[in-house]
Parts: structure tokens; sequence; C-alpha cells
């Protein structure tokens, strides 16, 4: 008997400090929402009598409109933020950039970065090509 | 084990079950206002300091691992060795350069005091 008491009031403390953790959470989202009930237009059978309800209705597309997923934005740079007041700087400096009318030095393989070796993590490259009906994926482990 | 302890057993996995539930949740929302907070420090400060690289003539940017969280800062005598956060990172997006200009960077002391007058500042990778 003591021990199933004992057993209770272990419950019990869980349940309140459960109880007590939800209400802490609910208090960090932000102010309390006030649920007011959905005012739904009565439809009543007088409105615009004299209009059939074939009006009403959209003739659905032969196809459902496709859209091409756009490919990934092939890497070019990346800069170190100046919205503070800081200098410029790219993170490859080389090799050495160019004015616009004389073309621009691409790395194709993204993978293949060196920043990306700096750190473990898991990377999913993806890349569509036939507008979008083809598909392929290269899976990358740093490690 | 009766029936009744099995029940009250169950019912206390399922609570704590549900605390450590609660406690992941609290965890996630914390890291992104800490996220959300670097983010707008970043963008207030700039990330290089008022020295300039004696080999670049500018403030030199020393790319780390994008997780890395804090940088030292050495220098002589009491209280000068500094721990603090690195807010900045690399960015997709060229910059517009300002009309005015930048700097002027001092140059390195005759007797440096701290490391933080060599001019190489640390800027964490993109992820």
């Amino acid at each position: 008997m003591v021990r199933s008491k004992l057993m209770n009031s272990v419950v019990v403390i869980a349940v309140a400090v459960l109880i007590g953790s939800i209400a802490v959470e609910a208090q960090a989202i932000g102010p309390k929402i006030k649920y007011a009930p959905k005012k739904v237009a009565k439809k009543t059978v007088t409105e615009n009598p004299q209009e059939p309800s074939v009006l009403h209705q959209v003739p659905a597309p032969r196809h459902a409109t496709r859209v091409t997923p756009t490919p990934a934005r092939l890497f070019y740079n990346y800069y170190a933020p100046t919205q503070g007041g800081g200098i410029p700087a790219g993170i490859y400096p080389a090799p050495r950039q160019v004015p616009l009318v004389v073309g621009h030095t691409y790395n194709t393989y993204q993978p293949l970065m060196p920043h990306e070796f700096m750190y473990r993590h898991n990377r999913a490259y993806h890349h569509y090509y036939n507008n979008g009906m083809g598909f392929t994926r290269t899976s990358v482990r740093y490690r | 084990m009766t029936t009744h302890s099995k029940f009250i057993c169950s019912l206390f996995v399922i609570v704590m079950i549900g605390m450590f539930a609660t406690s992941d949740t609290a965890q996630a929302k914390k890291r992104n206002r800490i996220n959300q907070w670097e983010r707008e420090h970043a963008n207030a400060t700039p990330w290089n300091g008022a020295y300039r690289h004696q080999a670049y003539s500018t403030p030199l940017a020393v790319i780390v691992p994008p997780t890395a969280a804090t940088h030292r800062l050495l220098g002589w005598g009491v209280s000068k060795n500094v721990v603090s956060p690195l807010y900045h990172q690399f960015q997709l997006g060229a910059p517009r350069a300002l009309k005015a200009g930048y700097g002027p960077y001092k140059s390195l002391p005759m007797y440096p005091s701290s490391s933080d007058q060599f001019g190489a500042y640390y800027i964490r990778g993109p992820w």
C-alpha cells in the first residue's frame, strides 16, 4: 500500500511538472490568441434566383499546369557581409574576378568546393533537366 | 507486478516522454531566437576591425567552419584575453561598394598589444 502511494505521488508530481512546462511554453510563444467562432454567411435560396448555378463553374483545364523547378544557382562566389559597414571580401579570391565583358569563372561541381570540407555534414544536390521531366540527385556525406 | 502498478508505470513513462518532447521544442525555439539575434547583430556591425593586414593593406578575412561559435583575442596584460562570439558569415550576393570608400585602417603598431591588431579577422564559412 505504501509502495503504491509512493508511485501515485510520483505520477502526480510528474503530471504537475508536465503541465507547468506546457504552460511555460505557451507563454513563450507569444500573446494569447483569442479564438472567435467563424461567421459564415448563410446562403439563402433566394440569392440571385435568376442566375443559373452553371455560370459559377470554371471549366477545368485539361492538364494541370506544370511548374518546372528552377535549377540550382551555379556557384560563383560567397562574400563577407557589408551591411554593417565591413569591407567587401570574397571567399575565393582566386581565380581573380574579371569584368562582366570578359566573362566569368565558374566552379562547375559544387560538392568539391573547399568550404564544404570544413565540417561534418550531409548535403544533397538536385538537378532538373529536360524541362523538369528528368531529375538527378547527388547525396554527399562529408566525414 | 499488479495491473495497477503496471498502469502507473506506463503513465509515468508517457509523462516523461512528453516532458522530453516539450524540452526539445523549447531548445529549438531558443536556438532560432539566438540565430535571429546573431543575424541582426551581424547586419549592424562590420566583420572587420580597425586594423589592416600587413601583406594585403586591408583587413584579411580568415574563414572558419560555420559551426564555430566563438573566437579568442589574445593580448598583453590583465583581462586582455577576450572570447567573443562569431556573428558574421559568408553569404551569396555580390556586395555594392560604397562610394565613400572604406577605411582608413590602422597599421600594425611597433609593439602589438593584442592579436586583434594584426588585421586578420575570422568569418564563418557559408552553410
